[in-house]
Formats: C-alpha cells, sequence, structure tokens
C-alpha cells in the first residue's frame, strides 16, 4: 500500500521533535560557545598582560641593576678615589694638563672593566658638585663642560645632576633626547661622597637604544605584536613614543598623541593607569592593548597585537561551533524525518486500512514491517477486519433471510389492515351513533332534572293546600265523623306531610345538579364540627360516639359537604343495632391523587348484594315502619360525591357494620 | 494542553538558568554579590598630643567610602575598624594585636610617629599582617610588613637640608622632638650639612607634647642661625611658632624649615596673631606669616586635576575650613593602593602577595603618580613651599619626576645606619628596644 509522506501529523510531531532536540543542544552549544569565548578572551587577554608583565618586569629588573651598580660604583673606592683626584687635578693643574691627561688614560684603563662587566653601559661621568664634567668615558670634548651653565639648561642631565644633587640618592635621568648628542638618552647618578663631604655625582649613561631594543624584541608575541613606551611631553596632555614602533619605525621622538582626542592606551600609560582593552592604534587596526606604566623611567608602555591575529582562535572557535551546529542540525533533521515516519507511517497504514473498511472494503490486512507494539496492533487489527469481514458476511446472510420472511409477513399485514380499515369504518359508525345517543340521553336526563325540579317545586303548592285542609278537617271534624273517617283523615295527613318530606328531598337533590359550582377553601374539620352540633340532640339521645382522624381543608362546596356528612352521620346513627350505642369512626387517607374518606359504623349493616341498590333514589331496604326515611339521603351523597369528581362505594358485614367510603379530589 | 505548555516554558526557563550559572562572567557577579566584607583596621591616635591626626582617618575613610562605592574589592565591601593609639607605643601595639587577633583585620591603616610604627611592626610582623603607614619618617627601615607610602628621608628631609643650604643659607639651628624620630632625622640632616660645608649653631630638643620653648628660643636668638630646622612633631608645633613669634623672632627674619608644620598649624599662626594684635596693621601680620618652610609630597595648593577633585570632596564632607595635609594625602592614597593590589591579587592578603603585586601597581594620587618600589617605600614627587603673606604655602621648588625612596641614605652602608639606629633606639625609646632586638637585621 503506498503512502503519502506528508501529512497533517508528520509537522506536528515533526517540528516538535525537531523543537526539542535542537534547542536544548543549541542553547548548550551556545552557552558552551560562550564560555569557551570567555575563557579564550581570558586566556588571550591574560597572555598579553604576562607579556606586558613579565617586559615590564624584565625591564625593572634590567633598571634596578644599572641603579643598584651605580649606587654600589658610587661608594666604592675607585670612583670615590677618581672624584678626589680629578677634583685635585682640575682645581691645582687644570683640564688641558698633563697630569689631567695621565689621570684621564688611567681611569679609562681602569673603568673600562665596568663596561665589560654591564654591555649596556653607554658612557660613565663624573660631575664635580658644581656641576662641570670632570671625565667622560667616551668623550673628551665633554670635559670641563659646566652642566649647570645655560648651555646646559634643560638637558636631561642637568636635570638628573640637580634631582641627586637635592636628593642625595641614585636617580635615573628622564628618557628623552639629549641634547648634546641629539640622541635619545638616559641617564643614572648617584652621589659621591669621600672626606666628609660630597665630591659630585657619578654619572652612568646607558645604551640609546636600550629601550628601543626593548621594545623591538618581539620574541614570544604574534606577528601584529608591538611594544611602545611614551612620555607626557611639556605641552600638557600630549604623550610622545620614544622608541620606533613596528609599523612605524620613525616614530621615536616624532609621533605625538594628544589625550583630547580618541584617548589611546599610550595615553593611558603615562597616566598612571594599568588596563587592558580593545582600541584603535595609530594605523586605524583594532587592536587588543595592555598598558601600565613604568615607573622607574616615568613611561608609558603599551603591549599591544592585533584583534585581527589575537582573536583568531575565538574566530575558528565560531566557525567550528557553527559547522558542527550545522552537522548537527542535518543529523537531527534526518533522524526526526526517519522517526517521524516510522510513528506516521503505520498511523497512515491503519487510517487507510480503517478507511477501506469505511468504505466496506471488510477483511483489509495492514502490512506490518515493525517488531514492536505497532506490530502487535496491526495483528491485533488485523484480526479485528478479519472478524468484522466474518460478521459482515454471517450479517448479509441474516439480512436476506429476514427481508423474505419481511416480505411474506407484509403480505399477510396488507390484508390485515384491510380487515382493520373495515373494523374503523364499523368502529367510527358505532361512535357516531353512540354520540347521538348520548345527546339523546344528555337531554332526556335533563329534562328529568327539570321536570324533578319542576314536579317538586310545582308539586309544593297543591301539597301545602292538601296539607292545610286536611289538617283543618282533622282539626274540625275530629270525632264528628265517624271514626273510620277520623282514621282516614289520619291516613291523609300522613301521606301528606311523607308527600311534602319526598318533595323537600326530592327538590334538594335536583338542586345538587343544579347548583353553580362554586367552590371555595373549605375545612371539612370544620364541617364535622357543624354537623356535630346539628346533630347533638340525636346523638346524646342514642349515645352515639364519633371519632375521626384530621380532616384536610379542600376546595370544595361546603353546602354540599355539610349535607354529604349530615346523610352519611345520620344514616350511621339511624341504622342502629338494637342495644348497641352507635360508634362512628370517620378516617381520611391520602392516595395518588384523592382523599379517601371512610365512615364506619357498627350499625346493622347492608346484606350482600344491595350494596349498589342503596345509592339509588328513593330506594329503601326496610319498611318505613322499621326506620323512617324518604330513600333519597345516599342519592343525594352519590350526586354530591360525583360532582365533585369523586366516588362513593360501600363495605358492609350483615349484623357487624357499614363502612361508607368516598373519595374527594385533592385539586 | 495548557499545562503542558507551561511545563516546557519552565523547562526551558531552567535550562536557560542553568546555562547561565554555566557562563562563569554571570555566575561572578551573581556570587560576589553574597560576598562577605573585608575588615580592615584604622589605627592612630585619637587622644594625646598626636591628635592631630583625626583628619588622617578621615581621609582613610573617605577612601574605604570610594572603594567601596564602586564596587569594593571584588565585591567585598570593606568594613573599618578604628582604635585610639593613644599617642602611646604600648597602646599601639594592645591595639594592633587587638585588631589582628579580635577583629580579624586584613590590614592596618595607621601609626604616627616612629616609636607607634617600631611597635605595631613587631605585631604585623609576628602575625604577617600588613600595616600600611601614610607619614613621612626619618627612615632607616624597611620591613616585609609595612608598605610606607611617607616620605623615606630622600623625599623630604634631605632635599628640605640641601635646599636650605642652596637658597637659605648654610647656619643651621636644629630643633626636633625628644624621641627616636627627630634624632635619627637630625642625625642625618646633620650629615648632609656636613657634607655640604654647613654649619651646625646648636642642637635641641623638647619633650613630645612640650610647650616650653624658651630656653630653645633664646639659644636661637643667641646664635642667630641662617635656618631654623625643626623636627618637632605633633601639636607642640604650633606652640613652637606661637613662641617664636611672641618671643621676637620674625620668621621673615630667620625663616623656620620645618619637617612637620602643615597648612593647619599654618592657619593656627594666624589666628593666634589676629587675638593677639587685633589692632595691627596688615603687614605686620603678613611679616610673620611669611617665612615658614615645609617640605611634603603634597600640598593642599598642588595644581592639578586630581587634587582638585581630592581637595573639593573632602572640603564638602568635612568643611570648607578642613586643612589637607600630606599624611592625608598619604593616608588616602595608601588605602587605594592597597586596594588595589588586593584585587590583583584575587583578594589573597599575604603581605607577601601583595607585595609582589605591589610593583604593578599604580595610583594617580592628588600629588601626581604613586608607584611603590622594590623596598616597598612609595616613589613619590617632592614639593617645597613657603609660607606666603595669607598662610598659604607657596610652592617654591618641585621634583620633576616621583622620587625614588631610599630607606637607607646612600652616604653610608646600610649596615652602618643599622648599628646607629640600634643605639639611638637604646638612648631614646627604650619600650621599643626589644622589639628591635627581637626582629634582627632586617631582611633583603
Amino acid at each position: 500500500m503506498k503512502l503519502p509522506v506528508r501529512t497533517k501529523l508528520f509537522p506536528k510531531i515533526f517540528w516538535r521533535f525537531i523543537l526539542a532536540a535542537i534547542l536544548p543542544l543549541a542553547m548548550y552549544e551556545l552557552l558552551t560557545y560562550y564560555n569557551f569565548y570567555s575563557e579564550i578572551r581570558n586566556n588571550i587577554q591574560n597572555a598579553l598582560i604576562a607579556t606586558s608583565e613579565g617586559r615590564a618586569e624584565a625591564l625593572k629588573i634590567n633598571l634596578n641593576s644599572f641603579k643598584n651598580y651605580t649606587t654600589e660604583k658610587s661608594n666604592s673606592q675607585a670612583p670615590r678615589a677618581a672624584f678626589e683626584a680629578f677634583n685635585a687635578a682640575y682645581q691645582n693643574y687644570g683640564l688641558k694638563s698633563d697630569r689631567y691627561q695621565q689621570l684621564t688614560e688611567k681611569y679609562r684603563l681602569s673603568f673600562q672593566r665596568y663596561f665589560d662587566a654591564m654591555p649596556d653601559l653607554h658612557n660613565m661621568l663624573i660631575i664635580s658638585k658644581a656641576g662641570i664634567i670632570l671625565f667622560s668615558m667616551r668623550d673628551d670634548n665633554e670635559m670641563g663642560l659646566n652642566i649647570v651653565s645655560t648651555d646646559f639648561q634643560g638637558s636631561i642631565l642637568t636635570d638628573l645632576f640637580k634631582s641627586v644633587s637635592m636628593t642625595l640618592s641614585t636617580s635615573f635621568s628622564e628618557f628623552d633626547i639629549y641634547t648634546q648628542t641629539g640622541q635619545p638618552g638616559l641617564f643614572i647618578g648617584a652621589p659621591v661622597f669621600e672626606h666628609n663631604t660630597i665630591q659630585g655625582v657619578l654619572v652612568f649613561q646607558l645604551n640609546p637604544d636600550l629601550l628601543a631594543s626593548f621594545a623591538q624584541n618581539y620574541y614570544g608575541l604574534p606577528s601584529t605584536g608591538d611594544i611602545s613606551f611614551g612620555k607626557l611631553t611639556s605641552v600638557s596632555d600630549e604623550v610622545m613614543f620614544v622608541v620606533p614602533l613596528r609599523f612605524d619605525s620613525a616614530a621615536a621622538f616624532t609621533r605625538k598623541v594628544r589625550g583630547n582626542q580618541v584617548p589611546r592606551p599610550i595615553w593611558h600609560a603615562v597616566h598612571g593607569e594599568t588596563g587592558i582593552g580593545i582600541t584603535m592604534d595609530e594605523r586605524q587596526n583594532e587592536t587588543l592593548a595592555r598598558w601600565q606604566l613604568i615607573p622607574q623611567l616615568n613611561l608609558g608602555m603599551v603591549v599591544k597585537v592585533d584583534t585581527q591575529e589575537a582573536f583568531r582562535p575565538i574566530r575558528n572557535l565560531r566557525n567550528m561551533t557553527l559547522i558542527l551546529g550545522v552537522l548537527m542540525i542535518g543529523v537531527i533533521i534526518v533522524i526526526a524525518r526517519s522517526l517521524t515516519t516510522s510513528i506516521t507511517q503505520p498511523i497512515l497504514a491503519f487510517k487507510e486500512a480503517s478507511e477501506r473498511i469505511k468504505h466496506g472494503d471488510y477483511g483489509i490486512q495492514v502490512e506490518v514491517t515493525e517488531t514492536n507494539e505497532i506490530r502487535d496492533m496491526a495483528h491485533a487489527f488485523n484480526a479485528m477486519s478479519r472478524q468484522l469481514s466474518d460478521f459482515h458476511q454471517q450479517f448479509e446472510r441474516r439480512i436476506a433471510e429476514k427481508t423474505q420472511e419481511l416480505a411474506i409477513t407484509l403480505q399477510e399485514s396488507e390484508e390485515t389492515k384491510k380487515a382493520i380499515l373495515n373494523l374503523m369504518d364499523d368502529v367510527e359508525r358505532t361512535n357516531h351513533e353512540l354520540q347521538t345517543l348520548n345527546r339523546g340521553l344528555l337531554s332526556a336526563n335533563e329534562d328529568l332534572s327539570n321536570f324533578a325540579y319542576v314536579a317538586s317545586h310545582d308539586l309544593q303548592e297543591p301539597l301545602r293546600t292538601i296539607t292545610s285542609f286536611s289538617q283543618i278537617i282533622a282539626e274540625d271534624y275530629k270525632g264528628k265523623l265517624s271514626q273510620e273517617a277520623d282514621e282516614y283523615i289520619t291516613f291523609i295527613i300522613d301521606a301528606t306531610s311523607r308527600m311534602k318530606a319526598l318533595i323537600v328531598d326530592l327538590l334538594q337533590f335536583s338542586r345538587i345538579g343544579r347548583d353553580p359550582k362554586v367552590h371555595t377553601e373549605v375545612s371539612l374539620e370544620k364541617v364535622l364540627e357543624t354537623v356535630e352540633q346539628d346533630l347533638c340532640i340525636l346523638i346524646a339521645q342514642e349515645k352515639a360516639t364519633i371519632t375521626h382522624t384530621p380532616l384536610p381543608n379542600l376546595l370544595v362546596n361546603q353546602n354540599q359537604m355539610f349535607q354529604l356528612f349530615q346523610n352519611l352521620i345520620s344514616n350511621a346513627i339511624k341504622y342502629r343495632k338494637p342495644n348497641h350505642d352507635p360508634v362512628i369512626q370517620i378516617n381520611v387517607e391520602p392516595e395518588a391523587e384523592n382523599w379517601h374518606f371512610s365512615i364506619s359504623d357498627n350499625g346493622i349493616g347492608i346484606p350482600e348484594g344491595a350494596e349498589k341498590r342503596i345509592f339509588t333514589i328513593f330506594q329503601r331496604l326496610h319498611t318505613r315502619q322499621q326506620y323512617s326515611g324518604t330513600g333519597i339521603g345516599l342519592a343525594v351523597c352519590k350526586k354530591i360525591v360525583e360532582n365533585h369528581n369523586g366516588r362513593i362505594w360501600v363495605t358492609s358485614q350483615l349484623e357487624v357494620g357499614s363502612i361508607f367510603h368516598f373519595t374527594l379530589p385533592k385539586k | 494542553m495548557h499545562s503542558k505548555r507551561w511545563v516546557v516554558i519552565l523547562v526551558l526557563g531552567l535550562v536557560f538558568f542553568l546555562g547561565l550559572l554555566i557562563h562563569t562572567p554571570i555566575k561572578k557577579r551573581l556570587f560576589s554579590a553574597f560576598k562577605p566584607p573585608v575588615k580592615v583596621g584604622i589605627l592612630h591616635s585619637l587622644s594625646g598630643p598626636m591628635a592631630i591626626n583625626n583628619s588622617i582617618v578621615s581621609a582613610e575613610l573617605m577612601a574605604i567610602d570610594e572603594i567601596n562605592q564602586s564596587g569594593g574589592i571584588l565585591g567585598a565591601k570593606l568594613i573599618p575598624i578604628i582604635r585610639d593609639g593613644g599617642s602611646e607605643p604600648a597602646k599601639f601595639q594592645s591595639e594592633a594585636e587587638r585588631l589582628i587577633t579580635e577583629e580579624k583585620v586584613q590590614v592596618i591603616f595607621g601609626c604616627w610617629t616612629s616609636s607607634s610604627r617600631k611597635a605595631v611592626k613587631s605585631v604585623v610582623e609576628k602575625y604577617n599582617n600588613l600595616l600600611i603607614y601614610p607619614v613621612q619618617y626619618e627612615g632607616l627601615e624597611e620591613s616585609p610588613n609595612i608598605i610606607y607610602l611617607g616620605a623615606a628621608p630622600n623625599q623630604q628631609l634631605i632635599p628640605a637640608v640641601t635646599w636650605s643650604m642652596d637658597n637659605l643659607g648654610k647656619r643651621f639651628f636644629l630643633i626636633g622632638s625628644d624621641y627616636l624620630y627627630a634624632h635619627v632625622a637630625n642625625e642625618i640632616a646633620k650629615s648632609v650639612i656636613g657634607y655640604k660645608g654647613g654649619k651646625i649653631l646648636g642642637e635641641a630638643y623638647v619633650p613630645l607634647g612640650g610647650r616650653d620653648f624658651r630656653e630653645i628660643i633664646r639659644k636661637i636668638k643667641q646664635s642667630r642661625p641662617d635656618v631654623i630646622f625643626n623636627t618637632i612633631i605633633g601639636d607642640s608645633n604650633s606652640d613652637l611658632i606661637e613662641a617664636l613669634h611672641d618671643q621676637g623672632i620674625n620668621t621673615s627674619k630667620i625663616p623656620i624649615f620645618s619637617l612637620h608644620i602643615t597648612e593647619s598649624e599654618i592657619t593656627r599662626l594666624k589666628q593666634h596673631l589676629y587675638s593677639k594684635h587685633p589692632n595691627q596693621q596688615n603687614h605686620f601680620l603678613n611679616e610673620h606669616l611669611t617665612g615658614i618652610y615645609a617640605c611634603w609630597n603634597y600640598f593642599q595648593s598642588i595644581d592639578n586635576p586630581r587634587n582638585q577633585v581630592f581637595v573639593k570632596k573632602l572640603q564638602q564632607k568635612y568643611g570648607r575650613e578642613f586643612d589637607i595635609t600630606d599624611a592625608m594625602e598619604a593616608a588616602y592614597s595608601g588605602v587605594h593602593i592597597w586596594a588595589r593590589a588586593m584585587i590583583e591579587t584575587k583578594g589573597i592578603n599575604t603581605p607577601k602577595e601583595i607585595c609582589n603585586v605591589l610593583p604593578h601597581i599604580s595610583f594617580s594620587a592628588p600629588e601626581g603618580i604613586i608607584t611603590i618600589a622594590d623596598n616597598q617605600h612609595a616613589r613619590k614627587m617632592v614639593y617645597i613651599a613657603k609660607s606666603n603673606a595669607k598662610g598659604d604655602f607657596d610652592i617654591v621648588w618641585h621634583s620633576k619626576v616621583p622620587i625614588e625612596p631610599a630607606p637607607y641614605p646612600v652616604f653610608r652602608r646600610q649596615s652602618e645606619w643599622e648599628t646607629f639606629l640600634q643605639k639611638q633606639v637604646v638612648q631614646y625609646d627604650l619600650p621599643d628596644q626589644k622589639i628591635i632586638q627581637k626582629t634582627g637585621p632586617l631582611p633583603k
């Protein structure tokens, strides 16, 4: 299976790997570079400092040896004797005398050993305390000159002479052009004492090229390395080079540097500073320079080397670091690519296989060359794919079977459907008929209700007339007619009063359905209380006991509730067993949507099969003689309960008692 | 996803931080912040006749301040511990010992008077500690444990004598404090005067802190010298020049060359003259103010930018009337030079290490560039000045370049000087005798 290498997953893994690998590496390399860089830089600087200090130290040792030599000689026998001899000869015989010449010759020979011992000595002068050169090793013409006279004024020799005379200690002259020769000069002078008096100053002149040869000794310095010396001139802030420079052999006592321009290392050096830094030199080359003071001579010394050369190791390091970095990045990219591919390749293979499965190519196998968890995964995938393929085949077969079955069923159901349609037609028809019937029934019911009302209402008037007149007859004609007639009249009055009761009850009954449904929040506790009060005579008379559980408040018609409870309680008292005091228990139990009320008694009970009949209007189980009443009470109860969307029924056991149940909805 | 990103950032940050730690210069800077401070002792007379060197302490403290402000010694701050030597060599010795053993100071800046220096010398040599001595002295000493910032004889005493002989006259009357320094200094002066054909008319000494100059002045008046050569030290000098004036010696007629008179003594004389002669004409006062000569390596009036900054800074700190003396400048420079040497040795403070690097140290001091020679004495400029009518010093001569220090004047051998010194020690500074004997012949 051929796979595209570039995927969405590839760059995500690839770049993260690159980042994770290169970032620390780059950081590490950068830090290493900087560490090495500062290390190398330090080394280069330290090497330069060491060179500079070494040269300064060598120069110091050199100068000290001259100084000590001069001091030593000023205290030695021979020079002291020479001073005395020359002083005496000068005063007694004069410079031009033979004696003086002989003395000169003698001491030239004698002092030659000093020059053999110290090759860098150039000349030796014996100067009287008055400043007259009594002896010069090199130059006869100098002898007899007075160095404090105007000719010499300002020469370095004069200054040295004055300084030595003043401090009576060994001193160096300045290193400058010695006006007598026009050459650079450097003198060391020491006072000479003999016979408790100061004889003069012994002066050694050093080789004029001493410092230049010191400066031009480039041994151990790089090819651009240079050593230079400079001194402050009488012009303020001006520094003069006193030795040739490597790249300017004519610099000595000609090339100057002004401090008010860019401060140069040599300027720092003569001002007593010690330091190292990168500056531009006179060739406008960038140089690493070390500057310091040579205190004995008041000279600044600078050792410098072009940064181009000095920092070559740093450049090499940088180049190497760069090349190494690029190589590493290359290697990392290759590794990252192969690593990423080794992850994405299988994933892509799985993806491709899944796609194929999605498109129905079940049973496809993933080829994997890996030997790790990916191989396990591939095996699992392949197994799954095979299973899927098997399952799919089974499924196909099953579906084919089921489809056939379904076709048969479909045919059957077509017929059933027709039958059902016919049935539905019938039902509709029946329904229609039922509706018509129902309407008739409703209208009949209403008529009946209206009739009951009208009848009972309209019957009251003639009944009252009959009653009134029958009573008049009974009062007026009692005993005047026959005994039979009296009896009959009594029957009439009885009948009329019963009729009246019947009518009143009937009216009441019919009214229940006609009452507007005025429902208010009613406390059944209060209702029961009122009923008990109304029936108090009866209760007392019959010695009845009424107990009840707490009754709820309900949204109901209050009057009807009075009627309901009154009818049921009075019935319970009325149908008592002889010799048994009535015990009435009223219970309420909540049900899902209703309150279930039950009123139980210990009365005579109701025979089996009469439970429904007793709720029918004017139905009585007993004769009027046994128990009085119109037989309308329970019908009223039923109507009230049903009017409140409740249900009423009775359970009873003959001679034990009855329980009247009714329900009222909670809402 | 979010938390993962934070982890990545955290790890990168950690790597970066560790990298910084590996990076040496930053590491150095980081750790230098936690460097323990370096204790340095300051030991001068804050009481007694030599108590006038309070101002040296001020200069040393200013230098310490400057060093601390520029980052201390490789990041370590200097903490000065100040002790009073009480003008007593014995007290100097015990205080120096306490500074080293109790306070663990790395160096002692201090002493004035050779007796106190010699007392402390035995201590710093015993504990291999270092004393930086800021005052001119009679020479004849080299200790590996002392760096001498003051003038050696050829940097003050000898030029003062030779210049006086060339410019003032050859007849000298020597006066000095009756103790080691003045006797040795006068011995050297007498030699020079002798070598140059001069004459000593008289020699007289007063006790240290002495105030009674009547006898001496009587002798001076009698001998009428060309120069009074004065090696009296301490606050007696003010009394001396006041007494000279009071007893009718006009320094413009008989000049006095003093090795220890500074700007502050002239100022005191000026105040004295004004209080004594409130109604006198100016020229009278002026006459009496002139003719006092001094030779120092530094005068407040030296005209160079470095000195102007130095004077301004000190006067800002201690007031415009603050007189700045040679010893103050040397003390100030001594602290700086020691600090530079400490930086050069990377903080290793054995005297050997310090002295090894000293030849490479130079300090652009108010007097000029100061460097230290192999004998641990400073190369110093020499200035000779004369007091003017305003009571300031005018420079009348100065060396062209710093003078190489020569603690042992060349006209005698070192061994001769040492024999001589031993005798002087026995004679004038008995308490110091055993110190000298204990240390024995000096190294080098």
